[in-house]
């Protein structure tokens, strides 16, 4: 159930970020980095990694977990809320496109069924009322995430396997 | 590729950035440098010997050389502030013995004036250890106040490393923008 | 040599043995035959000097010291006299507060247990201002931001109850430090805004990315409201640096941008909103190159009612060029009304905050001068205050 409908929307999502990292020109040793995910790499890959894995007690991994704040109705809301969101040198419709591209790309199995992609018009919303005490917020998330079984107990993203 | 196609790729790189409403230190200093290039002044022969006179603020690309990553005007250092690895016994991605790399950085952009490409840069510090002390350098081109976190050189870098003592900094190539 | 001491103390009458390596017994007499003036007399004592309370033309030098960051200090020099006061050392990227009521200053900064590794210790110090001893600490549980040391990194609650640290990690916060108690409040959360600009006695505001100023109320507690303003300049083309001025009795505050706008906020009641702005440069100044420049760069002194700003010929990007040049200028009317040449480029400038205030201007590598703020004429020249210094503190009067 869950995969038929989750593939179905990384069709639509894949649509969407289309032009994005697979559009390489030249195959030569070093990638071109160009749209989305260059606007990933631009305002997003410093903390959060390449690898989407960001860094132990001080930046919340993406890979494999960011999907999961898409399961809980406060979660879409604080994906688009969150300050380094708000703030990224990006305009709205790149914003969503970024967003899109970075959920399917790092946490795609964790993505809810039901998700539908941000738009542009949600992200210009949104980015009007950044989280003033982001810290808060996503513990109660967490804790909510953890209270669904969604996550076990002691994982938060920020301190994980492989933490030392 | 000659000098022109290079231009011609800054112009319409910068170009982009702008419509883009996405300013980014290199290019967007190289917009600037293309578009005003011919009104700005030359440099004023005043003494620049202290740690701010030395910072090089604009028309780095102009000036960038791909041999030597031990010179502050190495390619890929366009958005360097700091201490140079490659001077540390270190290199351009690999950090001096007994100093560990940050596992964040922050990204900039430089041209490689060999093949004319733009190339997205990672910064990464080496932490651990105090400051390294050799090859100095500042280049202040497209760089923001500390509000602008990503694009600020006032910033230590070494979240999410051990320690937090800042040594040096090397540049990484992520990818060809 | 234990044996010997022994036998001294032992009491007089005696027999004492002097020993010499290779030899047994060389001499024997008797204790009574000793010389008394051996015996020593304390001549001098040693004392402590204590400073008096402090003057407002003391200023507090805070060096980063570039080359060694996780030893940084503050000198102290008497600027009527050049006299240097003493020194506080302090660790990794300090920031620098000074209690209203000069009885003590705080260094907020962070240490490692092992000098460059180990534990990550952020602790704001407190210290006597008259002893300069260390006498209490309040540890920074959540950590401070690591920036080169800049003035708006932390403040003191005008009243001195209340140090706020911006913090960085990298979410930003700020944390709440109370005084009086000898206390860690809490963390007062922002939207990923920046530094801290005290406008109240329980109120600041901090820089946001887009280019407004967040107003932040709190209470003893850490409980705090916040409120978003419209971007006051435009953080992509022509940023404001991050070195402004806020005059809270006033009820003002000035910024100004890396193409010379100067910016006036208005404060009411911990509210911020723009007032006014004007580009500094005329057309000729522009044509000429002339730019705002350095590290502590603008300063406003409300017993004057001037800006004054460090200047520099230069391309876009110069931004922390020192200048050559400092400019006065008068919010009230939008006009320049003087330019000095320094004697040496100054990265960094502070007006004394007394009602016949002198200049201070810092160069990038520690000459310190004094000046008159009404004519420009250099009164002194005072040398080597650090390695590489970057700010300039004052008690006010």
């Amino acid at each position: 159930m869950r995969r038929r409908a989750g593939l179905a929307l990384l069709l639509a999502l894949a649509l969407l970020a289309a032009g994005g990292a697979g559009a390489a020109e030249e195959t030569g040793e070093i990638p071109r980095v160009s749209a989305v995910a260059e606007d990933f790499s631009r305002n997003c890959q410093g903390c959060h990694r390449a690898d989407g894995t960001g860094a132990c007690r001080t930046v919340p991994r993406i890979r494999d977990f960011v999907g999961l704040f898409t399961r809980i109705p406060e979660g879409r809301d604080y994906l688009l809320r969150v300050p380094g969101v708000v703030w990224a040198m990006l305009d709205d419709a790149r914003l969503a496109r970024v967003l899109n591209w970075m959920l399917v790309s790092y946490s795609r199995d964790e993505i809810a069924p039901d998700f539908t992609a941000f738009t542009e018009e949600e992200v210009r919303a949104a980015r009007k009322r950044p989280i003033a005490d982001v810290l808060e917020v996503r513990r109660g998330l967490i804790a909510e995430l953890q209270r669904r079984a969604l996550l076990p107990p002691g994982e938060d993203g920020l301190v994980s396997a492989g933490c030392d | 590729m000659g000098n022109e196609n290079i231009f011609d790729r800054l112009f319409e790189t910068a170009s982009r950035r702008i419509a883009q409403r996405s300013s980014r230190r290199s290019l967007l200093a190289r917009l600037g440098t293309v578009l005003v290039g011919a009104a700005v002044l030359p440099t004023l022969p005043v003494d620049r010997s202290g740690r701010f006179r030395k910072a090089h603020a604009q028309g780095f690309a102009e000036q960038a050389q791909t041999a030597d990553d031990t010179q502050c005007n190495y390619w890929r250092y366009c958005a360097m502030d700091g201490y140079l690895c490659s001077c540390c016994n270190g290199g351009v991605t690999s950090c001096p013995p007994g100093s560990e790399p940050s596992p964040t950085s922050w990204i900039g952009s430089c041209l490689n004036p060999d093949d004319g490409q733009v190339y997205l840069i990672a910064y990464r510090d080496c932490c651990g250890k105090g400051v390294c002390g050799q090859c100095p350098c500042l280049s202040t081109e497209g760089e923001m106040p500390v509000y602008r976190p990503q694009l600020s050189n006032d910033i230590d870098w070494c979240f999410g490393a051990r320690s937090m003592v800042y040594h040096c900094t090397g540049a990484g190539i992520v990818g060809k923008a | 040599m234990a044996q010997r001491r022994g036998l001294l103390s032992a009491a007089s009458g005696m027999v004492l043995a002097v020993l010499v390596p290779g030899q047994t017994v060389v001499a024997q007499q008797t204790i009574e035959a000793l010389p008394e003036e051996a015996r020593l007399e304390v001549v001098e004592e040693w004392g402590v000097n204590v400073l008096p309370e402090a003057s407002p033309r003391w200023v507090y030098v805070l060096d980063v010291a570039f080359d060694n960051l996780i030893a940084s200090r503050i000198n102290i020099y008497d600027s009527d006299t050049g006299r240097f006061l003493g020194v506080v050392h302090s660790g990794f990227v300090p920031n620098l507060l000074l209690a209203p009521d000069k009885s003590e200053l705080y260094v907020d900064e962070t240490y490692y247990s092992r000098g460059t590794q180990g534990d990550r210790i952020d602790v704001l110090s407190i210290y006597d201002a008259k002893t300069l001893e260390r006498t209490g600490e309040v540890i920074l549980p959540e950590g401070r931001a690591l920036l080169v040391s800049k003035l708006p990194a932390a403040a003191l609650s005008p009243d001195g109850r209340f140090v706020l640290s911006y913090n960085m990690a990298p979410a930003t916060s700020v944390s709440l430090v109370d005084i009086e108690a000898r206390k860690y409040v809490g963390e007062i959360e922002s939207p990923g805004c920046a530094l801290v600009y005290p406008t109240g006695e329980r109120s600041f505001s901090m820089l946001c990315p887009d280019g407004s100023l967040v107003d932040i109320a709190y209470d003893e507690s850490g409980g705090a409201e916040v409120f978003q303003n419209e971007p006051f300049f435009d953080s992509e083309t022509d940023p404001v640096f991050s070195h402004g001025a806020i005059d809270i009795a006033g009820g003002r505050g000035f910024f100004v941008s890396y193409d010379g706008v100067l910016y006036e906020i208005g404060i009411e009641n911990g509210r911020t909103a723009l007032a006014d702005q004007w580009s500094i440069l005329s057309a000729a100044d522009a044509e000429e190159g002339w730019r705002p420049g350095g590290w502590q760069l603008l300063d406003y002194q409300p017993a004057l009612r001037r800006v004054f700003v460090l200047m520099h010929k230069g391309p876009k990007w110069s931004h922390k060029w020192p200048g050559e040049e400092v400019w006065v200028l008068d919010p009230d009317r939008n006009e320049r009304v003087a330019r000095f040449a320094l004697e040496e480029p100054a990265i960094s400038l502070m007006l004394t905050r007394e009602s016949e205030p002198v200049l201070l201007t810092l160069t990038d590598t520690g000459t310190l001068g004094v000046l008159d703020p009404a004519t420009g004429e250099q009164k002194r020249r005072i040398e080597g205050t650090g390695l590489t210094p970057f700010l300039l503190h004052a008690y006010a009067e």
